[in-house]
């Protein structure tokens, strides 16, 4: 097929095509351009956050400019306005939503500026506002602060939706308090209150936070456990008519309803906390985020909005002037760039409790990571043991390995127990085929997606891929850096620790449990140790599997797999079958066994008990009524790491040898629960209502001794006979709590 | 002699003060026409194109301006960017990369 064309008519054409080029490359390109720099940023490409900047400016509709300001600009939680949240609890969790990293301050300052000077009123629109006025705070700006609030009340008073006025009304009665503007946060809170519709529970939940919080801020603490008591009393009288689309809400009153019944009973209810973050050579790290959290929510992600929540200075400082009494997890956060090579040497159950004795100073210092020497990099190991190697650490007492067995979308870690004195060390793979990684509680836990038959062999599957890991401690057992941290340039990346253990054979009952054949490999096994007693293999993966044949309860799977961990525990003297042993006969209260079984635990370890497991021992010499010795695991426990221990008995102990409940409370007092959180509450609280009970009954002492002698005799039916017929609500109140964590 | 030849002489006679001085001129405008002529018929020359080569030559050029434009880009995948791996994050291309090197 052929046209035919003249000359000129040609001419023609070229000469329109070059007259419109450079309008298209005016009109057309930059929306070529912003759809590159879009495509760029959400596949996380570190270049995509330059190219959106180089585009705004140019010839783009203002929506456009708008959108792209709404969708990567605005941080519509406090957690998301940095690249990763560290805290103890959650290792690190980044909130980039794809995006290799967030536009810095002064990336996005004229952006938001202008956003909401003429933005859309959108539901971004508030917490834009809120995010520009964060950051004048932090920098020392209140005044524009408090503009950029007056600003975006203005326009969304004139067109705005109300629901979006109102929210950033309470937005704006927070940042006041936070300046201590009373005055200011005072007039805002009443022109919410009189628009806010009464039977939104939601809003009101949250005005009477804000209201409270405001109220805190001032040292008017008894004040502000009436506001909170006030609504939650409203919400128990409603008897559920009152219906609350955000639980997490009513968690957070109960939990401020706590820490403000624990503050009363201190003198000074406000305490400071203050801290640097550094890097380990001594260089601050500025604008980095700290929260301080309720450890009631240390495992949800940051809210929205935080009550405590700053950034650092030029020199790294930060600090909290007027917090309340109670358990707090600190959370950083963070930007790529800052953590690149380094790790925050944060330790589960790292809380920080402000007992309302003294002020508080929490530093971070940010190590560099530990590097890998060997295995790496995909290494086989095929003989019975390999050598370890790892980069030293300066000021390291000892390190400790990690293992972890790495499935598809769920990994299983494991802490070697040993302490090791230099940068290398040998593992015998025998060692790692005793760690128990996952086991089945009942059938159930088979079907879920997530079950992978492979996961229950643990480190004893030659064809698993499994990684290891080392921290360093120094002489205080604190932990000073480990080889886990950030490794994101090429630089940091160092050698990847993936190892496979290709020492032994899968045994017909592996392939039978790895084809997921979950029944016939268990008998197989059970075939196996019948015919060799001393086949360790097949009795530890009777442990992990014989929950299939269980009834769905804890205590029916370890019954059922009882017999098999003595075996083991007595072929291999590892304390870790011992412990298994002796929690089911302190649960059971068959105390000859779990004497016997705990003596056995302690030659194993060495003697060496951490918090919790001399609490839980302590609680088991009560209940055998052995006072003193309780009294000095106690003791031992509260002195180790007290965080990790249950130490209510402790209570229950001293209650019975005849303190007074005042003594009680001062030992709570120092002791906080971690616990203390939106389910339970903190054991002072209870007691000092127990001590205001007591005034009014003059057999209050004798009620309690009867009923603590029928709570460590552990006689459950004589004690819910008493719950039944008691009016002593806050003892009952105790004895419930102690039921339900204890029995 | 002639009445042609006569008639040549008077002729001649009668001419011999006029000179013909503006050949130049003459030469030049027919060599203008001649140019125009030619201008003329090149802008109105019929060209044929042939459709097919023509159209795939175009739009394999647009493909290959579109390719360099987008600087090579990926379609956006479900690929996390991140991989926890052995305690550590890494980002996952850069990981993939490693491992593969290293192996």
């Amino acid at each position: 097929m052929r046209v035919k064309l003249k000359v000129k008519h040609l001419t023609w054409m070229l000469a329109v095509f070059l007259i419109i080029l450079p309008v298209c490359m005016i009109f057309l390109l930059p929306q070529a351009e912003l759809w590159i720099a879009k495509q760029k940023i959400e596949n996380g490409e570190p270049a995509g956050n330059e190219k959106l900047l180089g585009v705004l400016d140019k010839k783009i509709t203002k929506k456009q400019r708008y959108d792209a300001v709404q969708t990567y600009m605005v941080d519509t939680t406090d957690g998301s306005l940095y690249d990763i949240n560290i805290s103890p609890s959650g290792s690190g969790s980044t909130s980039t939503n794809g995006m290799y990293s967030k536009f810095t301050w002064t990336e996005k300052l004229p952006y938001l500026q202008d956003y909401i000077e003429n933005g859309p009123l959108q539901s971004e629109y508030p917490y834009a506002v809120r995010n520009l006025a964060f950051y004048y705070q932090q920098n020392g700006k209140p005044e524009l602060s408090e503009e950029t609030f007056g600003q975006g009340l203005k326009r969304l008073k004139q067109n705005g939706d109300p629901f979006l006025l109102q929210e950033l009304q309470l937005f704006s009665i927070e940042a006041s308090v936070q300046l201590r503007n009373f005055q200011g946060a005072e007039n805002i809170l009443k022109e919410l209150k009189k628009y806010a519709d009464p039977s939104n529970m939601d809003l009101q939940i949250q005005i009477a936070k804000a209201e409270a919080e405001m109220q805190i801020q001032q040292g008017q603490t008894e004040l502000a456990a009436n506001t909170v008591g006030q609504i939650l009393t409203d919400i128990e009288k409603s008897g559920g008519d009152i219906t609350l689309t955000d639980s997490v809400l009513y968690e957070k009153l109960q939990a401020l309803n706590n820490r403000l019944q624990y503050a009363l009973l201190t003198d000074e209810p406000l305490k400071k906390v203050t801290g640097r973050v550094i890097y380990a050579d001594g260089t601050p790290i500025a604008g980095a985020g700290i929260f301080l959290r309720d450890t009631a929510f240390a495992n949800y992600s940051i809210f929205s909005n935080e009550e405590n929540h700053t950034e650092t200075n030029e020199n790294g400082e930060f600090s909290f002037d007027h917090v309340l009494p109670g358990n707090y997890e600190i959370t950083a956060g963070l930007s790529l760039d800052m953590i690149d090579g380094y790790m925050v040497p944060f330790e589960a159950g790292d809380v920080l409790s402000l007992d309302g004795n003294n002020d508080e100073v929490y530093d971070i210092t940010l190590e560099p990571v530990i590097n890998l020497v060997q295995p790496v990099n995909e290494a086989v190991i095929q003989e019975d043991h390999f050598d370890l190697e790892w980069g030293p650490v300066e000021g390291a007492s000892y390190y400790m390995l990690e293992f972890t067995a790495e499935e598809d979308g769920a990994s299983y870690s494991v802490k070697l127990d040993t302490r090791i004195t230099s940068h290398k060390t040998t593992v015998e793979l025998e060692d790692l085929y005793a760690l128990s990684t996952n086991f089945i509680l009942n059938e159930e836990d088979t079907k879920e997606d997530f079950f992978e038959p492979a996961s229950l062999l643990g480190f004893s599957n030659p064809e698993g891929t499994y990684s290891w890991g080392v921290s360093a401690y120094d002489n205080q057992d604190q932990l000073i850096s480990s080889s886990g941290g950030y490794r994101l340039s090429e630089e940091n990346i160092n050698n990847i620790p993936m190892i496979h253990l290709q020492n032994r054979e899968l045994t017909s009952a592996d392939e039978l449990l790895l084809d997921g054949k979950l029944k016939e490999a268990l008998q197989e096994y059970k075939l196996n140790v019948k015919k060799d007693k001393s086949d360790l293999h097949s009795l530890r993966m009777i442990t992990a599997m014989i929950g299939v044949e269980s009834d769905g309860t804890w205590l029916n799977r370890t019954e059922l797999a009882l017999p098999y961990y003595i075996m083991l525990a007595e072929q291999t003297e590892n304390a870790d079958y011992a412990w298994e042993i002796l929690d089911y006969y302190q649960y059971q209260r068959d105390w000859d066994n779990y004497n016997h079984w705990f003596q056995q635990y302690i030659n194993w370890t060495n003697n060496i008990l951490d918090g919790y497991e001399a609490s839980s021992h302590a609680s088991a010499l009560l209940f055998q009524s052995k006072k003193e010795q309780a009294r000095t695991f106690f003791q031992k426990a509260a002195n180790s790491d007290w965080n990790n221990a249950d130490l209510e008995n402790w209570f229950v102990l001293e209650l019975l040898g005849g303190q007074s409940i005042d003594e009680i409370i001062d030992l709570a007092m120092r002791y906080p629960s971690q616990y203390a959180a939106s389910q339970y509450t903190d054991w002072s609280i209870i007691l000092h209502h127990m001590n205001e009970e007591s005034k009014n009954r003059d057999d209050y002492q004798e009620e309690l001794q009867h009923v603590l002698s029928l709570y460590i005799a552990g006689d459950v039916t004589a004690l819910n006979t008493w719950i039944e017929s008691t009016d002593l609500e806050a003892l009952k109140e105790f004895i419930q709590q102690l039921k339900e964590m204890n029995f | 002699m002639t009445d042609k030849t006569k008639t040549k002489e008077k002729l001649d006679s009668d001419l011999h003060s006029i000179h013909f001085t503006k050949q130049e001129n003459v030469l030049q405008k027919l060599k203008e026409k001649e140019q125009r002529t030619k201008w003329h018929r090149f802008w109105n020359k019929e060209i044929s194109i042939p459709v097919i080569p023509v159209s795939t030559v175009f739009i394999t050029g647009l493909a290959i301006f579109t390719f360099i434009g987008l600087n090579g880009n990926k379609p956006v995948d479900d690929e996390p960017l991140f991989i926890e791996f052995g305690g550590s994050t890494y980002l996952q291309q850069q990981f993939e990369r490693k491992i593969e090197n290293e192996s």
